[in-house]
Protein backbone atom coordinates (compact mmCIF):
# COMPACT_ATOMS: atom_id res chain seq x y z
CA UNK A 1 0.00 0.00 0.00
CA UNK A 2 2.89 2.22 0.96
CA UNK A 3 4.45 1.84 -2.60
CA UNK A 4 1.20 3.32 -3.89
CA UNK A 5 1.33 5.81 -2.25
CA UNK A 6 4.73 6.74 -2.88
CA UNK A 7 4.05 6.18 -6.58
CA UNK A 8 1.25 8.37 -6.16
CA UNK A 9 3.39 11.24 -5.01
CA UNK A 10 5.91 10.51 -7.55
CA UNK A 11 3.45 11.01 -10.48
CA UNK A 12 2.31 14.11 -8.40
CA UNK A 13 5.28 15.84 -8.70
CA UNK A 14 5.76 14.55 -11.91
CA UNK A 15 3.51 16.49 -12.90
CA UNK A 16 4.38 19.39 -11.27
CA UNK A 17 7.72 19.53 -12.66
CA UNK A 18 6.02 19.14 -16.32
CA UNK A 19 3.81 21.67 -15.60
CA UNK A 20 7.01 24.06 -14.78
CA UNK A 21 8.79 22.77 -18.36
CA UNK A 22 5.52 24.18 -20.09
CA UNK A 23 5.80 27.50 -18.14
CA UNK A 24 9.20 27.72 -19.42
CA UNK A 25 8.64 27.37 -22.84
CA UNK A 26 5.49 29.35 -22.99
CA UNK A 27 7.45 31.70 -21.51
CA UNK A 28 10.46 30.90 -24.37
CA UNK A 29 7.50 31.76 -27.14
CA UNK A 30 5.78 34.86 -25.80
CA UNK A 31 9.41 36.12 -25.85
CA UNK A 32 10.49 35.12 -28.77
CA UNK A 33 10.30 38.26 -30.16
CA UNK A 34 11.67 40.18 -26.85
CA UNK A 35 15.09 42.09 -27.80
CA UNK A 36 17.99 40.43 -25.81
CA UNK A 37 15.78 37.24 -24.32
CA UNK A 38 17.82 34.11 -24.93
CA UNK A 39 15.77 31.21 -24.88
CA UNK A 40 15.68 29.50 -21.72
CA UNK A 41 15.66 25.48 -20.41
CA UNK A 42 14.52 23.72 -17.04
CA UNK A 43 17.08 21.01 -16.50
CA UNK A 44 15.59 17.58 -15.71
CA UNK A 45 16.85 15.33 -13.09
CA UNK A 46 16.03 11.35 -12.89
CA UNK A 47 15.30 10.71 -8.93
CA UNK A 48 16.96 7.41 -7.58
CA UNK A 49 14.25 4.59 -8.06
CA UNK A 50 14.95 1.21 -5.78
CA UNK A 51 11.63 -0.12 -5.04
CA UNK A 52 12.70 -2.66 -2.52
CA UNK A 53 14.47 0.57 -0.22
CA UNK A 54 10.57 2.35 -1.00
CA UNK A 55 12.51 5.05 -3.55
CA UNK A 56 9.93 5.34 -6.20
CA UNK A 57 12.16 7.50 -8.70
CA UNK A 58 10.23 9.89 -10.50
CA UNK A 59 11.91 13.25 -11.85
CA UNK A 60 12.87 16.66 -10.15
CA UNK A 61 13.29 20.05 -11.32
CA UNK A 62 16.80 21.28 -11.80
CA UNK A 63 17.82 24.94 -12.37
CA UNK A 64 16.94 27.14 -14.68
CA UNK A 65 19.44 26.89 -17.79
CA UNK A 66 20.20 29.69 -19.79
CA UNK A 67 21.49 29.52 -23.11
CA UNK A 68 23.07 32.98 -24.09
CA UNK A 69 26.41 32.82 -25.54
CA UNK A 70 28.98 35.33 -24.53
CA UNK A 71 30.85 34.68 -27.30
CA UNK A 72 27.92 34.96 -29.76
CA UNK A 73 27.08 38.40 -27.58
CA UNK A 74 30.50 39.88 -27.50
CA UNK A 75 30.72 38.83 -31.66
CA UNK A 76 27.34 40.85 -32.28
CA UNK A 77 28.47 44.17 -30.17
CA UNK A 78 31.30 44.13 -31.89
CA UNK A 79 30.08 44.20 -35.16
CA UNK A 80 27.33 46.47 -33.92
CA UNK A 81 30.00 48.66 -32.77
CA UNK A 82 31.95 48.69 -36.54
CA UNK A 83 28.07 49.06 -38.30
CA UNK A 84 27.47 52.45 -36.02
CA UNK A 85 31.24 53.83 -36.70
CA UNK A 86 30.80 52.92 -40.55
CA UNK A 87 27.30 54.34 -40.72
CA UNK A 88 28.31 57.92 -38.97
CA UNK A 89 31.24 57.87 -41.10
CA UNK A 90 29.29 57.32 -44.58
CA UNK A 91 26.13 59.82 -43.38
CA UNK A 92 29.01 62.65 -42.25
CA UNK A 93 31.78 62.18 -44.85
CA UNK A 94 28.84 62.69 -47.51
CA UNK A 95 27.19 65.20 -45.81
CA UNK A 96 31.10 66.90 -46.33
CA UNK A 97 31.28 65.70 -49.98
CA UNK A 98 27.46 67.77 -51.24
CA UNK A 99 29.48 71.10 -50.16
CA UNK A 100 31.86 70.21 -52.82
CA UNK A 101 30.21 70.93 -56.43
CA UNK A 102 32.09 67.94 -58.81
CA UNK A 103 30.20 69.12 -61.66
CA UNK A 104 32.11 72.43 -61.56
CA UNK A 105 29.25 74.65 -62.36
CA UNK A 106 29.41 76.60 -58.97
CA UNK A 107 31.78 77.47 -55.65
CA UNK A 108 34.93 77.29 -55.85
CA UNK A 109 35.92 75.27 -59.13
CA UNK A 110 33.65 77.66 -60.97
CA UNK A 111 35.35 80.81 -59.37
CA UNK A 112 38.54 79.81 -60.57
CA UNK A 113 37.39 79.23 -63.96
CA UNK A 114 35.76 82.17 -64.22
CA UNK A 115 39.06 84.05 -62.53
CA UNK A 116 41.24 82.29 -65.26
CA UNK A 117 38.96 83.36 -68.32
CA UNK A 118 39.11 87.13 -66.70
CA UNK A 119 42.71 86.93 -66.81
CA UNK A 120 42.54 85.14 -70.34
CA UNK A 121 39.89 87.99 -71.72
CA UNK A 122 42.42 91.00 -70.01
CA UNK A 123 45.79 89.66 -71.52
CA UNK A 124 43.82 90.09 -75.14
CA UNK A 125 42.93 93.62 -73.82
CA UNK A 126 45.64 94.59 -71.44
CA UNK A 127 44.50 98.39 -71.28
CA UNK A 128 40.68 98.16 -71.62
CA UNK A 129 38.48 99.13 -68.19
CA UNK A 130 36.31 96.65 -68.36
CA UNK A 131 38.42 93.62 -68.86
CA UNK A 132 40.19 94.92 -65.71
CA UNK A 133 37.35 95.53 -64.14
CA UNK A 134 35.83 91.89 -64.85
CA UNK A 135 39.29 90.54 -63.39
CA UNK A 136 38.16 92.09 -59.63
CA UNK A 137 34.90 91.24 -59.90
CA UNK A 138 35.90 87.45 -60.54
CA UNK A 139 38.65 87.78 -58.06
CA UNK A 140 36.22 89.25 -55.52
CA UNK A 141 33.80 86.46 -56.60
CA UNK A 142 36.21 83.47 -55.99
CA UNK A 143 37.30 84.77 -52.74
CA UNK A 144 33.63 84.83 -51.28
CA UNK A 145 33.42 81.23 -52.94
CA UNK A 146 36.41 80.03 -50.71
CA UNK A 147 35.23 81.81 -48.03
CA UNK A 148 31.88 80.48 -48.02
CA UNK A 149 33.00 76.52 -48.32
CA UNK A 150 35.43 77.39 -45.43
CA UNK A 151 32.11 78.74 -43.25
CA UNK A 152 29.96 75.77 -44.74
CA UNK A 153 32.71 73.52 -43.52
CA UNK A 154 33.03 75.25 -40.21
CA UNK A 155 29.44 74.52 -39.39
CA UNK A 156 29.77 71.29 -40.67
CA UNK A 157 31.89 71.09 -37.69
CA UNK A 158 29.67 72.34 -35.25
CA UNK A 159 27.41 69.72 -36.40
CA UNK A 160 29.51 67.03 -35.23
CA UNK A 161 29.99 68.80 -32.50
CA UNK A 162 26.58 68.98 -31.68
CA UNK A 163 25.79 65.11 -32.90
CA UNK A 164 28.64 63.91 -30.42
CA UNK A 165 27.42 65.94 -27.74
CA UNK A 166 24.05 63.83 -28.20
CA UNK A 167 25.97 60.57 -28.60
CA UNK A 168 27.68 61.23 -25.38
CA UNK A 169 24.37 62.16 -23.69
CA UNK A 170 23.23 58.71 -24.98
CA UNK A 171 26.24 56.86 -23.51
CA UNK A 172 25.53 58.14 -20.10
CA UNK A 173 21.61 57.46 -20.40
CA UNK A 174 22.29 54.19 -21.45
CA UNK A 175 25.09 53.62 -18.54
CA UNK A 176 23.17 54.66 -15.61
CA UNK A 177 20.50 52.20 -17.04
CA UNK A 178 23.00 49.38 -17.23
CA UNK A 179 23.99 50.51 -13.45
CA UNK A 180 20.54 50.11 -12.57
CA UNK A 181 20.07 46.77 -13.82
CA UNK A 182 23.19 45.75 -11.74
CA UNK A 183 21.61 46.94 -8.89
CA UNK A 184 18.28 45.46 -9.11
CA UNK A 185 20.41 42.44 -9.68
CA UNK A 186 22.40 42.48 -7.02
CA UNK A 187 19.46 42.98 -4.70
CA UNK A 188 17.69 39.21 -6.34
CA UNK A 189 19.21 35.82 -5.63
CA UNK A 190 18.95 34.93 -9.19
CA UNK A 191 18.69 36.19 -12.62
CA UNK A 192 15.32 36.96 -14.48
CA UNK A 193 15.48 36.56 -18.05
CA UNK A 194 13.40 39.17 -18.31
CA UNK A 195 16.00 41.50 -16.93
CA UNK A 196 18.82 39.53 -18.33
CA UNK A 197 17.14 40.47 -21.84
CA UNK A 198 17.06 43.54 -20.99
CA UNK A 199 21.02 43.88 -20.11
CA UNK A 200 21.42 42.24 -23.09
CA UNK A 201 19.26 44.42 -25.58
CA UNK A 202 21.09 47.88 -23.56
CA UNK A 203 24.35 46.40 -24.52
CA UNK A 204 23.73 45.53 -28.03
CA UNK A 205 21.73 49.68 -27.87
CA UNK A 206 25.52 50.77 -26.11
CA UNK A 207 27.24 49.36 -29.26
CA UNK A 208 25.65 51.31 -31.74
CA UNK A 209 27.58 54.77 -30.03
CA UNK A 210 30.77 53.64 -28.90
CA UNK A 211 33.20 50.33 -28.48
CA UNK A 212 33.25 48.97 -25.08
CA UNK A 213 34.25 45.82 -22.77
CA UNK A 214 31.63 44.46 -21.04
CA UNK A 215 32.82 42.06 -18.11
CA UNK A 216 30.32 39.14 -16.47
CA UNK A 217 31.15 39.37 -12.54
CA UNK A 218 30.59 36.48 -10.46
CA UNK A 219 27.79 38.42 -8.65
CA UNK A 220 25.90 38.68 -11.50
CA UNK A 221 26.66 42.32 -12.12
CA UNK A 222 27.86 43.48 -15.80
CA UNK A 223 31.20 46.44 -15.40
CA UNK A 224 31.96 48.46 -18.71
CA UNK A 225 34.56 49.69 -19.63
CA UNK A 226 34.60 52.38 -22.65
CA UNK A 227 37.17 51.73 -25.17
CA UNK A 228 38.16 48.92 -23.38
CA UNK A 229 39.61 50.75 -20.51
CA UNK A 230 37.57 53.53 -19.32
CA UNK A 231 34.70 52.43 -16.50
CA UNK A 232 31.57 53.41 -17.73
CA UNK A 233 29.86 51.33 -15.07
CA UNK A 234 30.84 49.34 -12.29
CA UNK A 235 28.59 47.56 -10.09
CA UNK A 236 25.40 49.81 -9.40
CA UNK A 237 27.35 53.13 -10.31
CA UNK A 238 28.02 54.62 -13.89
CA UNK A 239 30.55 56.70 -14.36
CA UNK A 240 29.28 59.59 -17.11
CA UNK A 241 32.09 61.06 -19.95
CA UNK A 242 31.50 64.56 -21.40
CA UNK A 243 32.68 66.29 -24.43
CA UNK A 244 34.43 69.53 -25.02
CA UNK A 245 36.93 71.14 -27.98
CA UNK A 246 40.61 72.19 -27.08
CA UNK A 247 44.03 72.52 -28.69
CA UNK A 248 46.05 69.52 -27.78
CA UNK A 249 49.07 70.74 -25.60
CA UNK A 250 51.48 67.81 -25.99
CA UNK A 251 53.71 67.96 -28.61
CA UNK A 252 52.97 71.82 -28.33
CA UNK A 253 50.81 72.93 -31.31
CA UNK A 254 52.17 74.30 -34.41
CA UNK A 255 49.44 76.39 -35.11
CA UNK A 256 47.94 77.66 -31.30
CA UNK A 257 44.72 79.52 -32.90
CA UNK A 258 43.47 76.64 -34.81
CA UNK A 259 40.68 75.17 -34.76
CA UNK A 260 40.43 73.55 -31.89
CA UNK A 261 39.93 69.01 -31.77
CA UNK A 262 36.88 67.36 -30.26
CA UNK A 263 37.82 65.63 -27.33
CA UNK A 264 35.98 62.68 -24.71
CA UNK A 265 37.06 63.40 -21.46
CA UNK A 266 36.12 60.46 -18.38
CA UNK A 267 34.17 61.22 -14.88
CA UNK A 268 37.34 62.66 -13.84
CA UNK A 269 37.85 65.10 -16.57
CA UNK A 270 40.96 63.02 -18.31
CA UNK A 271 41.12 62.75 -22.28
CA UNK A 272 40.14 59.43 -23.50
CA UNK A 273 39.70 60.54 -27.03
CA UNK A 274 42.02 58.04 -28.12
CA UNK A 275 40.19 55.22 -26.58
CA UNK A 276 37.16 55.51 -28.61
CA UNK A 277 37.51 54.00 -32.06
CA UNK A 278 34.25 52.29 -32.56
CA UNK A 279 30.47 52.91 -32.86
CA UNK A 280 28.58 56.13 -33.64
CA UNK A 281 31.26 58.22 -31.31
CA UNK A 282 34.12 56.42 -32.97
CA UNK A 283 32.51 57.72 -36.63
CA UNK A 284 32.24 61.01 -35.41
CA UNK A 285 35.74 61.89 -33.67
CA UNK A 286 37.18 60.40 -36.89
CA UNK A 287 35.06 62.91 -39.18
CA UNK A 288 35.53 65.89 -37.05
CA UNK A 289 39.36 65.30 -35.51
CA UNK A 290 41.15 63.42 -38.97
CA UNK A 291 38.77 64.29 -41.65
CA UNK A 292 37.41 68.12 -41.44
CA UNK A 293 40.94 68.81 -39.78
CA UNK A 294 42.58 67.34 -42.96
CA UNK A 295 41.30 70.37 -45.14
CA UNK A 296 40.59 72.96 -42.52
CA UNK A 297 43.35 72.65 -40.23
CA UNK A 298 44.34 72.11 -36.43
CA UNK A 299 46.91 72.78 -34.28
CA UNK A 300 49.32 70.47 -36.72
CA UNK A 301 48.57 71.00 -40.01
CA UNK A 302 47.25 73.92 -42.29
CA UNK A 303 44.91 72.14 -43.50
CA UNK A 304 44.27 71.51 -47.08
CA UNK A 305 41.89 74.32 -47.99
CA UNK A 306 43.87 76.89 -46.15
CA UNK A 307 46.94 75.48 -48.48
CA UNK A 308 44.62 76.46 -51.80
CA UNK A 309 43.60 79.33 -50.67
CA UNK A 310 47.29 81.15 -49.42
CA UNK A 311 48.88 79.10 -52.55
CA UNK A 312 46.01 80.83 -54.47
CA UNK A 313 46.39 84.12 -52.85
CA UNK A 314 50.34 84.45 -52.62
CA UNK A 315 50.58 82.93 -55.91
CA UNK A 316 49.02 85.77 -57.89
CA UNK A 317 49.95 88.45 -55.82
CA UNK A 318 53.69 87.78 -56.48
CA UNK A 319 53.01 87.60 -60.11
CA UNK A 320 51.37 90.96 -59.80
CA UNK A 321 54.12 92.17 -57.86
CA UNK A 322 56.74 91.06 -60.58
CA UNK A 323 54.86 92.97 -63.04
CA UNK A 324 54.24 96.65 -63.86
CA UNK A 325 51.26 98.91 -64.25
CA UNK A 326 52.43 99.95 -67.48
CA UNK A 327 56.07 100.28 -69.63
CA UNK A 328 56.76 103.50 -68.81
CA UNK A 329 60.24 103.54 -67.11
CA UNK A 330 59.49 103.39 -62.98
CA UNK A 331 55.86 102.47 -63.56
CA UNK A 332 54.25 101.05 -60.23
CA UNK A 333 54.36 97.34 -59.62
CA UNK A 334 50.85 95.72 -59.22
CA UNK A 335 48.85 95.66 -56.08
CA UNK A 336 48.08 92.38 -54.14
CA UNK A 337 44.78 91.29 -55.79
CA UNK A 338 44.04 89.33 -52.63
CA UNK A 339 44.29 89.45 -49.10
CA UNK A 340 43.91 87.43 -46.13
CA UNK A 341 44.40 86.91 -42.18
CA UNK A 342 48.40 86.81 -42.05
CA UNK A 343 47.82 85.66 -37.89
CA UNK A 344 46.72 81.92 -38.60
CA UNK A 345 47.56 80.03 -40.93
CA UNK A 346 44.64 77.84 -40.73
CA UNK A 347 42.27 80.99 -41.15
CA UNK A 348 43.34 82.05 -44.36
CA UNK A 349 40.41 80.19 -46.41
CA UNK A 350 37.62 82.16 -43.69
CA UNK A 351 39.65 85.13 -44.24
CA UNK A 352 40.50 85.52 -48.09
CA UNK A 353 39.42 88.24 -49.54
CA UNK A 354 39.49 90.96 -52.65
CA UNK A 355 42.02 93.66 -51.83
CA UNK A 356 39.48 96.43 -50.81
CA UNK A 357 41.75 99.24 -51.93
CA UNK A 358 42.94 97.52 -55.41
CA UNK A 359 41.53 100.25 -58.97
CA UNK A 360 41.23 98.38 -61.76
CA UNK A 361 44.60 100.57 -62.85
CA UNK A 362 46.63 99.12 -60.44
CA UNK A 363 46.27 95.51 -61.92
CA UNK A 364 49.56 94.72 -63.35
CA UNK A 365 49.62 93.63 -67.06
CA UNK A 366 53.02 94.23 -68.28
CA UNK A 367 56.05 91.99 -67.37
CA UNK A 368 59.86 92.26 -66.30
CA UNK A 369 60.57 92.27 -70.04
CA UNK A 370 58.24 94.84 -70.93
CA UNK A 371 56.05 93.27 -72.83
CA UNK A 372 52.55 94.71 -72.90
CA UNK A 373 50.19 91.66 -71.86
CA UNK A 374 53.38 89.43 -70.16
CA UNK A 375 52.44 89.19 -67.20
CA UNK A 376 48.79 88.70 -67.89
CA UNK A 377 49.12 86.06 -70.15
CA UNK A 378 51.70 84.64 -66.82
CA UNK A 379 48.61 85.16 -64.83
CA UNK A 380 45.92 83.74 -67.71
CA UNK A 381 48.15 80.41 -67.63
CA UNK A 382 47.64 79.61 -63.93
CA UNK A 383 44.30 77.55 -65.25
CA UNK A 384 46.70 75.61 -67.69
CA UNK A 385 47.70 71.91 -66.52
CA UNK A 386 51.87 73.19 -67.12
CA UNK A 387 51.99 76.24 -65.71
CA UNK A 388 55.31 76.83 -63.48
CA UNK A 389 53.26 79.09 -61.48
CA UNK A 390 51.45 78.41 -58.61
CA UNK A 391 52.26 74.41 -57.82
CA UNK A 392 51.24 73.13 -54.63
CA UNK A 393 52.74 69.76 -53.96
CA UNK A 394 53.13 69.43 -57.39
CA UNK A 395 49.95 70.14 -58.89
CA UNK A 396 48.16 73.73 -60.66
CA UNK A 397 45.77 75.62 -57.99
CA UNK A 398 43.08 73.95 -60.08
CA UNK A 399 44.65 70.03 -59.66
CA UNK A 400 45.31 70.98 -56.16
CA UNK A 401 41.76 72.01 -55.47
CA UNK A 402 40.59 68.70 -57.60
CA UNK A 403 43.01 66.58 -55.14
CA UNK A 404 40.87 68.15 -52.31
CA UNK A 405 37.56 67.45 -53.80
CA UNK A 406 38.22 63.73 -54.83
CA UNK A 407 40.01 62.54 -51.51
CA UNK A 408 36.75 63.67 -49.79
CA UNK A 409 34.83 61.50 -52.71
CA UNK A 410 37.05 58.60 -52.28
CA UNK A 411 36.30 58.86 -48.69
CA UNK A 412 32.57 59.03 -49.09
CA UNK A 413 32.02 56.52 -51.44
CA UNK A 414 34.82 53.84 -49.18
CA UNK A 415 32.43 54.77 -46.09
CA UNK A 416 29.41 53.83 -48.13
CA UNK A 417 30.89 50.54 -48.99
CA UNK A 418 32.32 50.18 -45.85
CA UNK A 419 28.50 50.60 -44.18
CA UNK A 420 26.87 48.54 -46.60
CA UNK A 421 29.55 45.71 -46.34
CA UNK A 422 29.32 46.06 -42.17
CA UNK A 423 24.91 46.10 -42.38
CA UNK A 424 25.54 42.47 -43.63
CA UNK A 425 28.43 41.34 -41.13
CA UNK A 426 26.16 42.52 -38.32
CA UNK A 427 22.92 40.87 -39.82
CA UNK A 428 25.61 37.60 -39.92
CA UNK A 429 26.29 38.18 -35.89
CA UNK A 430 22.86 38.72 -35.41
CA UNK A 431 21.72 35.77 -37.21
CA UNK A 432 24.73 33.32 -35.63
CA UNK A 433 24.09 34.53 -32.38
CA UNK A 434 19.99 34.19 -32.96
CA UNK A 435 21.06 30.76 -33.69
CA UNK A 436 23.00 29.63 -30.58
CA UNK A 437 20.66 31.44 -28.20
CA UNK A 438 17.46 32.71 -29.74
CA UNK A 439 13.73 31.40 -29.69
CA UNK A 440 13.22 28.91 -32.55
CA UNK A 441 9.49 28.50 -32.47
CA UNK A 442 9.65 25.44 -34.48
CA UNK A 443 12.29 23.65 -31.83
CA UNK A 444 9.86 24.90 -28.87
CA UNK A 445 6.42 23.42 -30.66
CA UNK A 446 8.58 19.98 -30.97
CA UNK A 447 9.10 20.10 -27.28
CA UNK A 448 5.44 21.65 -26.64
CA UNK A 449 4.30 18.33 -27.83
CA UNK A 450 7.15 16.43 -26.17
CA UNK A 451 6.60 17.54 -22.72
CA UNK A 452 2.35 17.44 -22.94
CA UNK A 453 2.88 13.81 -23.85
CA UNK A 454 5.41 13.22 -21.03
CA UNK A 455 1.89 15.35 -19.10
CA UNK A 456 -0.26 13.34 -20.42
CA UNK A 457 1.29 9.76 -19.97
CA UNK A 458 1.73 10.98 -15.91
CA UNK A 459 -2.08 11.80 -15.69
CA UNK A 460 -2.52 8.03 -17.26
CA UNK A 461 -0.65 6.58 -14.65
CA UNK A 462 -1.92 8.61 -11.92
CA UNK A 463 -5.51 7.72 -13.16
CA UNK A 464 -4.13 4.11 -13.01
CA UNK A 465 -2.52 4.47 -9.35
CA UNK A 466 -6.23 6.02 -8.13
CA UNK A 467 -8.06 2.55 -9.74
CA UNK A 468 -5.33 0.25 -8.12
CA UNK A 469 -5.92 2.13 -5.03
CA UNK A 470 -9.30 2.02 -4.86
CA UNK A 471 -9.65 -1.89 -5.99
CA UNK A 472 -6.69 -2.21 -2.67
CA UNK A 473 -9.30 -0.70 -0.84
CA UNK A 474 -11.54 -2.72 -1.64
CA UNK A 475 -10.22 -5.95 -0.66
CA UNK A 476 -8.39 -4.97 2.52
CA UNK A 477 -12.63 -4.39 3.54
CA UNK B 1 25.95 45.46 -74.52
CA UNK B 2 24.91 42.11 -76.12
CA UNK B 3 22.04 40.20 -74.89
CA UNK B 4 24.44 37.17 -73.52
CA UNK B 5 26.79 39.79 -71.75
CA UNK B 6 23.55 40.97 -70.47
CA UNK B 7 22.80 37.55 -68.95
CA UNK B 8 25.91 36.66 -68.39
CA UNK B 9 26.47 39.73 -65.90
CA UNK B 10 23.06 39.33 -64.29
CA UNK B 11 23.71 35.35 -63.87
CA UNK B 12 27.03 36.42 -62.30
CA UNK B 13 25.52 39.02 -60.02
CA UNK B 14 21.93 36.71 -59.02
CA UNK B 15 25.04 34.11 -57.43
CA UNK B 16 26.48 36.42 -55.37
CA UNK B 17 23.01 37.95 -54.17
CA UNK B 18 22.06 34.64 -53.34
CA UNK B 19 25.98 33.74 -51.91
CA UNK B 20 25.57 36.89 -49.81
CA UNK B 21 21.85 35.85 -48.56
CA UNK B 22 23.18 32.56 -47.39
CA UNK B 23 26.66 34.03 -45.74
CA UNK B 24 24.54 36.29 -44.21
CA UNK B 25 22.88 33.49 -42.53
CA UNK B 26 26.25 32.27 -41.24
CA UNK B 27 25.61 28.93 -40.05
CA UNK B 28 27.75 25.55 -41.44
CA UNK B 29 24.77 24.59 -43.80
CA UNK B 30 24.54 28.25 -45.24
CA UNK B 31 28.20 28.81 -45.76
CA UNK B 32 28.33 25.20 -48.03
CA UNK B 33 25.36 26.51 -49.96
CA UNK B 34 27.30 29.87 -50.65
CA UNK B 35 30.57 27.82 -51.21
CA UNK B 36 28.55 26.31 -54.17
CA UNK B 37 26.74 29.59 -55.82
CA UNK B 38 30.45 31.24 -55.32
CA UNK B 39 32.14 28.58 -56.99
CA UNK B 40 30.19 29.20 -59.82
CA UNK B 41 30.69 33.07 -59.24
CA UNK B 42 34.72 31.81 -60.30
CA UNK B 43 33.65 29.61 -63.29
CA UNK B 44 31.84 32.14 -64.67
CA UNK B 45 34.20 35.17 -63.98
CA UNK B 46 37.01 33.81 -66.87
CA UNK B 47 34.05 34.14 -69.15
CA UNK B 48 33.00 37.69 -68.18
CA UNK B 49 36.63 39.18 -68.54
CA UNK B 50 36.82 37.98 -71.98
CA UNK B 51 33.66 39.37 -72.91
CA UNK B 52 34.29 41.12 -76.26
CA UNK B 53 30.86 43.04 -76.70
CA UNK B 54 31.47 45.32 -74.03
CA UNK B 55 33.73 48.25 -74.69
CA UNK B 56 36.54 48.44 -72.24
CA UNK B 57 35.36 51.42 -69.82
CA UNK B 58 32.22 49.50 -69.00
CA UNK B 59 33.66 46.05 -68.83
CA UNK B 60 36.26 47.31 -66.69
CA UNK B 61 33.16 49.53 -64.46
CA UNK B 62 30.53 46.29 -64.50
CA UNK B 63 33.53 44.09 -63.00
CA UNK B 64 34.73 46.88 -60.54
CA UNK B 65 30.93 45.84 -59.02
CA UNK B 66 31.70 43.14 -58.94
CA UNK B 67 34.64 42.75 -57.51
CA UNK B 68 33.39 44.99 -54.61
CA UNK B 69 30.49 42.25 -54.09
CA UNK B 70 32.98 39.50 -54.51
CA UNK B 71 35.15 40.89 -51.39
CA UNK B 72 32.20 41.26 -49.53
CA UNK B 73 31.69 37.92 -49.64
CA UNK B 74 35.07 36.95 -48.36
CA UNK B 75 34.53 39.47 -45.56
CA UNK B 76 31.51 37.85 -44.87
CA UNK B 77 32.98 33.97 -44.93
CA UNK B 78 35.57 35.36 -42.92
CA UNK B 79 33.54 36.42 -40.11
CA UNK B 80 31.40 33.56 -40.23
CA UNK B 81 34.53 31.43 -40.25
CA UNK B 82 35.88 33.26 -37.32
CA UNK B 83 32.99 32.97 -35.19
CA UNK B 84 32.65 29.10 -35.22
CA UNK B 85 36.39 28.64 -34.92
CA UNK B 86 36.16 30.63 -31.95
CA UNK B 87 33.44 28.79 -30.84
CA UNK B 88 34.52 25.74 -31.52
CA UNK B 89 37.89 26.32 -29.51
CA UNK B 90 36.01 27.76 -26.82
CA UNK B 91 33.72 24.68 -26.78
CA UNK B 92 36.66 22.30 -26.57
CA UNK B 93 38.55 24.52 -23.73
CA UNK B 94 34.89 24.40 -21.57
CA UNK B 95 35.76 20.28 -21.56
CA UNK B 96 39.21 20.47 -20.83
CA UNK B 97 40.72 24.36 -20.23
CA UNK B 98 43.71 23.15 -22.10
CA UNK B 99 44.64 24.23 -26.45
CA UNK B 100 46.20 21.31 -28.52
CA UNK B 101 49.61 22.70 -27.82
CA UNK B 102 49.20 21.88 -24.23
CA UNK B 103 48.68 25.45 -22.75
CA UNK B 104 46.13 26.47 -20.64
CA UNK B 105 44.27 29.47 -22.49
CA UNK B 106 41.90 31.71 -21.02
CA UNK B 107 38.19 32.14 -22.59
CA UNK B 108 39.23 36.11 -23.03
CA UNK B 109 42.28 34.98 -25.42
CA UNK B 110 39.50 33.65 -28.11
CA UNK B 111 38.35 36.95 -29.36
CA UNK B 112 35.17 37.12 -31.55
CA UNK B 113 35.83 38.12 -34.98
CA UNK B 114 36.16 41.80 -36.19
CA UNK B 115 35.49 42.39 -39.67
CA UNK B 116 38.06 43.85 -42.45
CA UNK B 117 37.29 47.52 -44.59
CA UNK B 118 40.45 47.59 -46.61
Amino acid sequence: MSTLFSSLNTSGNTLGVLQDALNVIQNNISNASTPGYAKQGLALEALPLQVLGGLAGGVAAGPLENSRDDFAEESVQRQVQAQGYFDQQASSIGSIENLFDVSGKTGVPAGLTGLFQSFSAWSANPSDLTARQTVLTSAGTLADSVRSLAAQLSASSRSVDQQIQTTVSSINELARTLAQYNADRLVGTQADPGQDAKLYATLEQLAQYSDFTALKQPDGTVTVLLGGQTPLVVGKESFSVSTDSAIPTVPAPVNPSAPPSARILDSQGKDITGQISGGKLGGLLDVRNRVLASILGDAYQQGALNQFAQGLADTINQIQADGTVSQAPGAAHGAPLFTYSQADPTAVAASLSLNSELTPDQLAAVDAAGNVNGNAIRLANLGASNTPDGNINGLTLTGFFGQIMSSVGQESASAQDNSQTQAQVAAQARSLRDQASGVSLDEQAVQLIQFQRSYEAAARVISVLKDLTETVINIIR
Amino acid sequence: MSISDTDLFARVSQLLDRGEAELTRGSADNIDKARSNLQDVVQLFPQLISSTHLPQSALQSALAGLKVRVARCAILLETAGAFHRGLAIRTGQAGTSYTTGGLEVAFSDVRPPTAFHG
